[in-house]
């Protein structure tokens, strides 16, 4: 059990990775460290910013998926069925519930 | 031919077709240059957007293109969240049934997003809505129907029904070899036989794609058309 919301967030987007496809989670976090000095922690503390870089990275269509599969995996995580539409919903979501 | 037109000239022969895709295969720009390329071949083009997927596919090609593009195409947009319309399946295949059975001439359907559909609702539902999708040409006989999906990102049993239903496919996938990353199209089936799984890598400049044939995909009876 992962108690930390920004614990949970770089589990969940390792996780939405893993399922889009596991050579690319390298990839995204090399591009991550090298662009935003930062890694997937980017996506809690900053999930406009984070948004950006994977657009640019693998194009806004896919990255449009990458978010909602990682919203998915937080809504499997915290085990609600709410409506999440986006990464920025469930970063407040985390810091509500967590 | 290079692998798109192969995709394109088997499109208007054979419908339902699929491009399948996976995270980073830069679908947009591939999916544009095929509704470029088919635009003058039909009376109207549609894309069916699920979930808003049609935004972000614009969102790529404004940031990548630096212009307005499809203005001359008619976006259905299902499942917004602007408007929360049902996701039952056949409510939605009723819907899109009366919009094409009113269309006259040479209908395409781009349908954007379905995969998006998958994962806010369920596996369950697409399983229901996909061979929907595909009955909509009883509608209209001069429809043709083209699904852009991530089959990866989902179970066998999905993947399975998309490829039973689909005629006509083509699969963008991302190769790592010696710790570099390749996009490659396949043609999985289509109308010329002879190009069944023949594969290309192939890179994104601008607005270019350049395709390159894979040679180890070759084989003896195969000649490659340059």
């Amino acid at each position: 059990m992962i108690g930390n919301p920004e614990d949970m967030m770089v589990e969940a987007v390792k996780r939405a990775t893993k399922r889009a496809n596991p050579a690319l989670e390298k990839l995204l976090e090399v591009h991550l460290r090298l662009n935003a000095n930062s890694g997937f922690e980017l996506a809690y503390r900053d999930p406009k910013r984070f948004k950006d870089f994977v657009n640019r990275l693998f194009g806004e269509y896919s990255g449009r998926l990458l978010e909602m599969l990682i919203v998915d995996e937080i809504k499997r995580m915290l085990e609600i069925g709410e409506d999440l539409e986006n990464l920025e919903k469930a970063v407040e979501i985390l810091r509500m519930i967590v | 031919m290079n692998p798109l037109q192969i995709f394109v000239e088997s499109s208007k022969k054979l419908t339902p077709s699929l491009i399948e895709y996976e995270v980073g295969t830069e679908v947009e720009m591939i999916v544009y240059r095929y509704l470029e390329d088919v635009r003058s071949y039909y009376d109207d083009v549609l894309m069916v957007s699920f979930v808003d997927a049609h935004v972000a596919f614009l969102e790529y090609l404004k940031r990548v293109l630096r212009r307005d593009v499809l203005r001359d195409v008619e976006v259905i947009s299902l499942l917004s969240k602007k408007f929360k319309d049902s996701e039952s399946a056949p409510l939605i295949a009723g819907r899109l049934g009366s919009i094409i059975e009113g269309k006259r001439g040479k209908i395409l359907a781009v349908f954007l997003g379905l995969d998006f559909y998958s994962i806010v609702f369920s596996e369950k539902s697409l399983l229901e809505l996909f061979p929907r999708i595909v009955n909509l040409t009883r509608y209209n006989r001069n429809l043709n129907i083209v699904s852009v999906f991530n089959g990866a990102i989902f179970s066998s049993s999905v993947s399975q029904m998309l490829y039973t239903f689909s005629l006509n496919v083509m699969k963008l996938s991302i190769e790592r070899t010696d710790g570099d990353f390749k996009r490659v199209l396949t043609i999985i089936r289509s109308a010329f036989p002879e190009y069944n799984l023949r594969r290309w890598h192939y890179d994104v400049i601008g607005d270019n794609i350049n395709f390159m044939f894979d040679r180890s995909s070759n084989s003896n009876h195969f000649k490659l058309h340059p």
